[in-house]
This record gives C-alpha cells, sequence and structure tokens, in this order.
C-alpha cells in the first residue's frame, strides 16, 4: 500500500478536477495554500481517510500541522496504521 | 414469471440516502429483469417513512428489518431471499444479521460504511465545527451528549448518537454469503484494488465463507453534490443475487 498515492487520490477526490493527483507531490501546502480546503473539506477529507485506510482518528488527535503539507498528512497517517 | 429470489434493499443515511435513490432504482430495475424481486426498506425516521429521526433507535431499525423479512417471506413462501445495501445500510444488515434471526442466503454490502463510529464521525465533526465556530472553541470535536441535537438538518437523540456508536464493524456473517463492493475514484490505467480498508476486512475473517471483495470504478460517496452512479452496479448485484439463488437451488437438488 502506497499512503502517498492514495492521499494524492483523495486529495483530488476532495478538491475536485481542478486538483488532479500529479499536481501534489510530497511537499505541496496544503492548509492555508489551497482556498477549497476549508473547514468543511478538511471534515470530508479526514472521513475519506478514514473509510479508505480503516482507521479511527479521534478528533483531539487532528492538529493544523497534520495538514500543513501532504507529506505531514502522510506521516499522520502512517503513524495511525503503525497503531 | 414465476419469482426467482427476492432481495431487501437498506437505504443509506441521511443525505446519502437521497443521492443514492437513482441508483437503488437502477438496481430494483436490474433485479427485476433478472425475475428479482425487491423491497426497498426505509427505516423509519429516514427517507420517506413515518416518524422523526430524533425518535429512532438502531434495534428499532433492526426489528423493522425483521418486520419486513416476515412481510417478504409471507409473500414469497420458499424463495431464496437476499439483502443489498449501500453505506451505512451496509452496517445495519450486518447488524442484523448477526443479532436477529433471519433466514437469508447472503448479502451484498455496496460502498460500505465500516461501523457506526464511521458514520456518525462526519457527523459529530460538523456539530463541533458549528459549536467552535459559535463559541471560539478551537480544541475538541466532542459530540454534544446531553441533549438532542441537529446536524445537517438531522436532529440526533443521545439514545441514536449511542446506538449508531455501538454498530459494530462489518464482516462476514457466519452461514451467510457476502460480497462487499469497493467504489473507488481509480484512474482508468490503474487496476481495480481494493481500498486498504476493506482489504482488512476481507482479510480479517477468519470464520464461515470467505468475503467476495470486488472493486468497481465510480465516483465516492461523500462530499460529492451530485454523485454519478457506478453504471456497473446493478448487474452486479443482480448477477450476484441470481448466481447464489441457484447455487441455493442446487444444493436443494
Amino acid at each position: 500500500m502506497n499512503t502517498l498515492q492514495e492521499i494524492t487520490r483523495l486529495l483530488n477526490s476532495q478538491l475536485g478536477p481542478a486538483y488532479p493527483a500529479s499536481t501534489f507531490s510530497v511537499d505541496t501546502r496544503l492548509l492555508g495554500a489551497i482556498p477549497e480546503l476549508d473547514s468543511m473539506a478538511v471534515v470530508g477529507l479526514l472521513t475519506t481517510i478514514e473509510e479508505t485506510f480503516g482507521i479511527q482518528i479521534a478528533d483531539d488527535a487532528v492538529s493544523a500541522d497534520d495538514f500543513e503539507t501532504v507529506a505531514t498528512l502522510v506521516a499522520f497517517i502512517d503513524g495511525h496504521l503503525r497503531r | 414469471m414465476s419469482v426467482r429470489a427476492a432481495v431487501i434493499l437498506v437505504q443509506a443515511f441521511g443525505d446519502e440516502a437521497g443521492v443514492t435513490r437513482r441508483v437503488q432504482r437502477m438496481i430494483a430495475e436490474a433485479l427485476s429483469e433478472q425475475g428479482v424481486v425487491a423491497y426497498l426498506a426505509d427505516p423509519s425516521g429516514t427517507g420517506d417513512s413515518e416518524g422523526m429521526l430524533v425518535d429512532s433507535t438502531v434495534s428499532g431499525w433492526l426489528d423493522e428489518l425483521q418486520a419486513l423479512e416476515t412481510v417478504v417471506r409471507g409473500e414469497h413462501v420458499g424463495v431464496p431471499l437476499h439483502f443489498a445495501a449501500g453505506r451505512f445500510g451496509a452496517c445495519l444488515v450486518h447488524a442484523y444479521l448477526t443479532q436477529r434471526r433471519s433466514s437469508s442466503i447472503g448479502w451484498v454490502g455496496w460502498a460500505p460504511v465500516l461501523d457506526g463510529p464511521g458514520q456518525l464521525a462526519p457527523f459529530a465533526r460538523i456539530a463541533a465545527l458549528r459549536g467552535r465556530q459559535a463559541s471560539g472553541d478551537r480544541r475538541s470535536f466532542e459530540w454534544p451528549n446531553a441533549l438532542p441535537v441537529e446536524v445537517a438538518g438531522l436532529e440526533f437523540a443521545p439514545s441514536l448518537v449511542a446506538g449508531i456508536r455501538g454498530v459494530p464493524r462489518i464482516g462476514a456473517v457466519c452461514g451467510r454469503r457476502t460480497m462487499l463492493v469497493d467504489i473507488r475514484d481509480l484512474p482508468e490505467d490503474e487496476p481495480p484494488v481494493p481500498s486498504p480498508a476493506l482489504s482488512r476486512v476481507a482479510d480479517a475473517n477468519t470464520g464461515g465463507d470467505p468475503i467476495e471483495l470486488r472493486v468497481l470504478r465510480g465516483r465516492p460517496f461523500w462530499s460529492v453534490p451530485d454523485p454519478v452512479d457506478c453504471p456497473e452496479l446493478p448487474g452486479l448485484v443482480a448477477a450476484t443475487i441470481v448466481r447464489w439463488s441457484d447455487d441455493a437451488a442446487a444444493l436443494r437438488g
């Protein structure tokens, strides 16, 4: 399983055709840099992450830092998968 | 034309029940073309049914599925019975088949929500987001437990929140055929691999018949204002129900 590949797909699904998966790299900045990634989009993204990876994310475990870049988001998910 | 089998379709929850209504109809039509009669379970307080969501409970919904199975059994004596359900409906069917008496042969869960907490999480986050915006509290997504709360146009009672939270993770059901259908937004040039989540559900199955896992291409159902139907889904559900019914008939000799 490639977490980065899955995440870029989910970002594309959540943000729409203006953000194809190929536009994302590990260094891509997310929260604050992508206008469409507002609070509701983060809620939707958390849901799709949970459904896709089969993990449960405690709400107090989520911080803005986790959504800073694609790399931090991948690390956040990988951390949950290791638990 | 004699009835080949009967299927109880079970709705998704909340907005998803509305946006998946069209594909439910397509599934019913595909079943009808194969001589399979379909019933749509619309749990009380949701969809078009009577009652209010705030008065609903998960155990009440399971009672309703039991009552509907009794009706279908009475109308089609000796006919193989199956369930097919999308999203949270799959959780309800799995809970029903593991907690109540059913003479059904199998169930198909498409684009399933994994468990009750998975269904509740987005609503809880929406509620908390609204509360945080109103109060300036930026720390917690805690669900407000004490009173009924309206979220996204739905009024949740604490008992319903507790009931949904207690709905267990989907999986195989002993003595029943199980198919899980993953609908994924995959590029055409990539193989249709299941999500890590459903792979783990299938791998974790240690009892009963193995789970049949299928992957279809289509748009995910959450946060899509106008979801695109998965054109292969109705045909897959109908073909599976017919296959399971034929297998059961062959076993009976």
